[in-house]
């Protein structure tokens, strides 16, 4: 049997593909995270209260304000 | 054992933040958190009289009569410091919802940024600029775009019954968004040395606190505290206080601008 020749395919032009618009800030308020990865509500969920909002600072979180020499140690920041 | 937010000071230092780690924060957390989808930003209503870089601190840690700490992740100082507090999960969040996320305890990281929230206390350029970056840093680690940069007035539910943090989170998040796209130039560090002077003088090294040495000598006799050639908490406090009196970042760091300060003191 003779050996088939291979056809000549001719390469085709690729199309430019156009370019996407950058997704605007608007639009991406509209994503949603995938839910199975997300938890459920914790009806025991607490919050920091360190707002000014529900709770007002009492005297005993006043007393636990941090010094500035009881701080810890910084790193980073210079060059 | 650590939780799993042992990546935290890293991302942070890497966009050229200042990071202190508070001691015990890797193992510190009400449990472990799940899938981090995105940060929840907050404001500590901290009077302005308290004065001080982080005063919340130790309560940010322990919690209140009531409620057990941490109550956040982060905490960021006014001289634009993050405090790394928790690896693990933390009382931040309440009940909300934001982009589909209901558990913001378990699935957002919390910062608490030192601030009254009242007018008479505007946000300094150089701690909104850390909370830009430190939320950008952070978002760019779990490959999650500016939208997850949510306020906790935005979260709360029912709508309204937060105010924190007092800044607009829109223009926040444009500002996030730029610092990820890469089109705001890097974070400006401080000179390891002065410039060199015009009066052709050595220039001096920047200090910080863990120096010890002659330089130290003479910040502190400059300050008028002790004299002992160790940059200690103490010297890195009376920094903080001369910085402060200078209209200068108040962050216990004698660099060029701090040294030059130093050099007007007889």
């Amino acid at each position: 049997m003779a050996e088939k020749k291979p056809k000549d395919k001719k390469p085709k032009a690729k199309k430019p593909k156009a370019e996407k618009p950058e997704k605007k800030l608007d639009e991406l308020k509209d994503l949603t995270p995938e839910p199975k990865f997300a938890d459920k509500h914790d009806a025991k969920d607490e919050e920091s209260e360190l707002d000014g909002c529900d709770v007002e600072l009492t005297e005993n979180d006043v007393a636990l304000y941090t010094l500035d020499e009881d701080l810890p140690k910084t790193e980073g920041g210079v060059a | 054992m650590a939780f799993s937010l042992t990546w935290l000071p890293e991302v942070l230092k890497i966009a050229g933040l200042k990071v202190s780690e508070v001691p015990g924060w890797q193992t510190r957390g009400r449990g472990d958190v799940g899938r981090i989808f995105g940060v929840i930003c907050h404001h500590t209503a901290t009077p302005k009289r308290s004065g001080g870089n982080m005063p919340t601190l130790r309560l940010l840690i322990e919690g209140r009569a009531g409620l057990s700490g941490p109550l956040a992740q982060l905490g960021l100082g006014r001289d634009g410091t993050y405090f790394i507090i928790a690896a693990g999960r933390a009382n931040h969040a309440g009940a909300g919802k934001w982009q589909g996320l209901v558990n913001g305890n378990s699935n957002f990281i919390g910062i608490e940024a030192e601030n009254s929230g009242l007018a008479d206390d505007p946000w300094s350029d150089v701690q909104m600029d850390a909370y830009r970056r430190g939320v950008a840093a952070i978002l760019r680690r779990i490959g999650q775009p500016s939208i997850f940069a949510a306020g906790h007035k935005e979260y709360a539910l029912p709508k309204g019954r937060k105010v924190d943090p007092s800044f607009d989170m829109n223009n926040f998040r444009l500002g996030v968004d730029a610092i990820l796209r890469g089109s705001t130039p890097m974070s400006v560090l401080i000179p390891a040395v002065e410039p060199i002077p015009v009066d052709g003088g050595t220039p001096r090294p920047t200090l910080r606190r863990g120096l010890t040495g002659a330089l130290t000598r003479i910040v502190q006799t400059k300050l008028g505290i002790k004299v002992d050639g160790i940059f200690g908490p103490k010297t890195e406090a009376a920094v903080r206080a001369f910085q402060r009196a200078n209209e200068l970042v108040p962050d216990g760091i004698v660099g060029p601008k701090t040294w030059l300060a130093l050099d007007k003191v007889p």
